[in-house]
């Protein structure tokens, strides 16, 4: 008998229907299907959910290449749950926000792709098929940026694929070599590689995970990439590419070694500031929301370097909430440089009265993002904090303390510099984003709004996790 | 020794009928013929493997080259098909070098035969190099004949260091790996596109079943280093030189050298299915880049502009190739790739670096074809529907082999 609910299918039925995008000429037709394949991926998961709260964890086998261990099996738990349904309610926020500008069948192929990919990448438990949908994320990114994206957009896709590739060819060759001691690609089975050899590997293994969450001194593709891809992709590779990384830190996080926890808790901090800084120099909108991602993210890896309870589920609760709220902002960035036509604050100003739904959703996510208390970022950094605390990194803790504060500043900077103030002359007779702008603006910010209120929803079950 | 003389004799047959149709029919069932009584008559795992690799692209050629092969192409392509199915199977050094003459020396009439000036340079060239290449390693065999009285594969132990050199630099010119690689690129960039890609694909890897054939040689001398060296070398040379140049085959050329330096780095390394496999989807990889590039006019890299929205089933094959060829899962390339790193790891743990930096390396100048094939416009293509046959078949294979674990397994069996 076919079991209906079976996690495979929540990867293949999409697969499957996404060249059907490329078949119909109608965009009502092609629109409609990309949204309904990403649809039954949600519903299929959400089946599931009941059972995984619980703490129970489902496993599906299905063999490969077994004379190499190279497996396709899937493991959903509260993990990879809270990771795919991020990724998911991002997509179909995007892809709805999409209708209004995107007229080609091409982009919203590789949008489905993109977050299939991703989808894959959590289910995996083998590191071959981690791997593949590793890369499998990168191809349509790579499309997406460079023929939809702005400005130098080819420079900067290609700059993109490049780092994205470096990065993945580290983590392979820390697979590899694990291979080679443990005679298996089981990601599970990484624990039972010798401490003193997983010192070694692990670097590797972190230098790939970090440079796809733009650690400090790898984070060069980022600006670039976030700000000159189209606003909706943007959105995805904010809120969620980025944390595939901190994903796999996570999954690997239980044979660290201390030493290599607090260099880079060391290295969070330093991103944390730098992204934060530059945030609030920079006068671009999409660029500066992006350095705001390399700030979040430095909160994220600081959450996995404090390597407690708390700070990992702070961790994992941050990549949820940063998720949301990142693509928020950039959704509303981008309906405001849609309206306005302009990339630059400097020529804003006053946007306030004209787009309040607009502002307001936007203020919403700002806010969220400095952690004021009940929006949903609030919990997981006050979780994280705790656990640095806990964890006896004191200075560090009072240094993430002091890192919201300038949250709060370059957020208020933008909000101020976008929406409050004098209108200029040309910007007199623009009007609110469309609605199809504003159905996923208002959905996200329903969710911020929902977890802060009840941060228990997804805490109860994180907290399980470790 | 029948199998071969089916395809001598029907070579020979098409030099005299002069008819391209008949000739085309001679030269793919003889060669259909002769596998089956191949594969039925001997075990030899190596043989089976290369022989089916060749026999698979010559008949890919075979279809896609027919409206711009003469007769005598198949006649020639005939002889030089039948040296390469003997050596695959071949265990005695003097048959090796009998078949390897038999091999180049058609194929010196096919690049001549073209009568360009460039592609006249190129044959001169060509033929050059394989005259050394033949003498050095008949140089090799006569000092071998007089070290050991025979000249069997089996007992090659133990052999004098100048003897083996002669015969790595014979091999060395063969594969076309970098000190020795000058005839390479003229001859792919001036050679009609299906005679580039069987250089590319098959021609290069007859080098390889020798050094294969004679690999136990490594484990007596410490010969396995000075290999590396010469390998790490080229690969990274042939890569970097690959960026710089404007016509696409040419660049595929110092792409197909990478790639041999790939294998010789993983048979110098022992890592065996690694090697294997990358012998096995480098052949139609690069055969179907050459068969792609070949069905547009121009070769200059800035004018193939647009080129993948012309068709969608070419646009397809070449987002396929190109993106595999930036060893990007799930296709066969990356495995095999993943499976040299893999295999060169437990020989060495600073050697794969080597390679890994060379993928990433070579991920610039395909990425960059990417871009230009898909993200410009220009103008628009239309494609003989003969010709994109074999394409498809070659990008099939590329992507449904990874799924077929019965043949990760057949490989992981070959003895070297």
């Amino acid at each position: 008998m076919i079991n209906v609910t079976a996690l495979i299918y929540s990867i293949t039925i999409p697969f499957v229907l996404s060249p059907l995008i490329l078949i119909f000429k109608k965009k009502k037709i092609y629109f409609s299907i990309s949204l309904i394949s990403l649809l039954i991926s949600l519903i299929l998961i959400s089946l599931n959910i009941p059972n995984v709260i619980q703490g129970n964890s489902i496993v599906e086998k299905y063999s490969w290449i077994d004379s190499f261990d190279i497996r396709f099996d899937l493991l959903l738990d509260v993990l990879s749950l809270t990771l795919i349904m991020l990724t998911l309610i991002v997509s179909i926020t995007s892809l709805i926000y999409s209708y209004e500008v995107y007229d080609n069948k091409y982009f919203y192929f590789c949008l489905v792709l993109f977050s299939i990919s991703m989808v894959g990448l959590f289910l995996s438990t083998n590191f071959i098929q981690f791997y593949l949908f590793w890369e499998g994320m990168v191809i349509p990114s790579y499309f997406l940026i460079a023929h939809w994206g702005t400005s130098e957009k080819e420079k900067i896709a290609f700059k993109y694929f490049i780092f994205m590739h470096i990065g993945a060819f580290l983590v392979l060759f820390g697979i590899v070599w694990q291979f080679t001691i443990t005679n298996s690609f089981s990601i599970q089975k990484i624990s039972l590689v010798p401490a003193q050899t997983f010192h070694l590997i692990s670097i590797f293994f972190f230098l790939g995970f970090g440079l796809k969450m733009a650690t400090f001194p790898l984070h060069n593709w980022l600006p670039d990439a976030h700000a000159e891809a189209p606003t909706p992709i943007s959105s995805m590779l904010s809120g969620v590419m980025v944390s595939c990384g901190a994903y796999g830190l996570l999954r690997i996080v239980g044979s660290l070694s201390s030493t290599l926890l607090y260099w880079i808790s060391l290295l969070a901090i330093i991103t944390m500031y730098y992204g934060g800084l530059n945030a609030l120099r920079n006068y671009q909108l999409k660029r500066a929301l992006a350095f705001s991602t390399i700030s979040q993210m430095g909160y994220i890896l600081f959450g996995i370097g404090v390597g407690n309870s708390f700070g990992l589920s702070g961790a994992l609760f941050h990549a949820f909430n940063h998720g949301i709220s990142k693509a928020l902002l950039f959704l509303c960035a981008g309906a405001v440089i849609y309206r306005t036509g302009y990339h630059d604050m400097r020529k804003m100003g006053g946007l306030l009265r004209k787009m309040p739904v607009t502002a307001g959703c936007f203020l919403v996510g700002a806010l969220s993002l400095a952690a004021i208390p009940p929006l949903n970022a609030f919990t997981s950094e006050v979780l994280i904090l705790e656990g640095a605390a806990q964890s006896g990194y004191l200075l560090f803790t009072f240094l993430a303390d002091l890192m919201t504060v300038v949250t709060l500043a370059y957020m208020l900077l933008i909000v101020k510099r976008v929406f409050m103030g004098k209108i200029p002359e040309n910007l007199s007779r623009i009007r609110e984003a469309p609605l199809i702008f504003l159905i996923p603006m208002i959905l996200l910010t329903a969710i911020i709004i929902l977890i802060g209120i009840f941060p228990n929803i997804l805490l109860d079950p994180i907290s399980k996790m470790w | 020794m029948i199998e071969i003389l089916i395809i001598i004799f029907s070579g020979i047959i098409c030099a005299f009928l002069k008819n391209k149709k008949i000739s085309f029919c001679f030269f793919s069932i003889s060669l259909i013929i002769s596998y089956i009584l191949l594969i039925y008559f001997y075990s030899d795992q190596i043989g089976i493997f290369f022989s089916t690799i060749f026999l698979l692209i010559f008949e890919m050629i075979g279809i896609y080259s027919f409206s711009s092969f003469k007769y005598y192409h198949y006649s020639l392509l005939s002889f030089a098909a039948a040296s390469m199915i003997g050596i695959s199977f071949a265990r005695d050094l003097f048959l090796i070098y009998v078949l390897l003459e038999l091999q180049f020396i058609p194929i010196y009439f096919v690049l001549a035969l073209r009568k360009k000036a460039d592609s006249l340079e190129a044959s001169i060239k060509y033929l050059f190099m394989n005259i050394i290449c033949s003498s050095s390693i008949l140089l090799g065999i006569s000092l071998i004949y007089a070290e050991k009285g025979n000249v069997l594969i089996q007992s090659l132990s133990n052999i004098h260091p100048i003897s083996f050199a002669l015969l790595i630099c014979g091999i060395a010119i063969k594969i076309g790996i970098f000190p020795f690689h000058t005839w390479v690129p003229d001859v792919y960039q001036t050679s009609l596109s299906g005679i580039s890609a069987v250089f590319s694909s098959i021609f290069n890897k007859i080098g390889i079943i020798i050094l294969i054939r004679i690999i136990q040689i490594f484990s007596q001398i410490q010969w396995s280093w000075l290999l590396i060296l010469i390998s790490s070398v080229s690969m990274t040379y042939s890569n970097l030189v690959a960026i710089t140049q404007s016509n696409v085959k040419r660049m595929l050329a110092y792409s197909s050298i990478a790639n041999m330096s790939y294998i010789l780095f993983g048979i110098s390394t022992f890592s065996k299915v690694g090697v294997f496999f990358h012998i096995f989807s480098h052949s139609f990889l690069i055969c179907s880049l050459f068969m792609l590039f070949g069905l547009f006019s121009s070769e200059k890299i800035n004018s193939l502009k647009g080129i993948g929205k012309s068709n969608k089933v070419v646009g397809f094959c070449l987002l396929v190739n190109l993106i595999a060829a930036c060893s990007i899962p799930p296709f066969a390339i990356f495995f095999s790739e993943f499976f040299l790193t893999l295999g060169t790891l437990s020989f060495n743990l600073i050697l794969p670096f080597i390679l890994i930096s060379n993928f990433v390396i070579s991920c610039v100048y395909y990425i960059n074809l990417i871009k230009i094939a898909f993200l410009e416009e220009g103008e628009k293509y239309t494609f003989n529907s003969l010709k994109t046959i074999p394409i498809v078949v070659c990008t099939i294979i590329q992507i449904i082999i990874p799924f077929i674990p019965q043949f990760i397994e057949f490989i992981s069996k070959i003895q070297f």
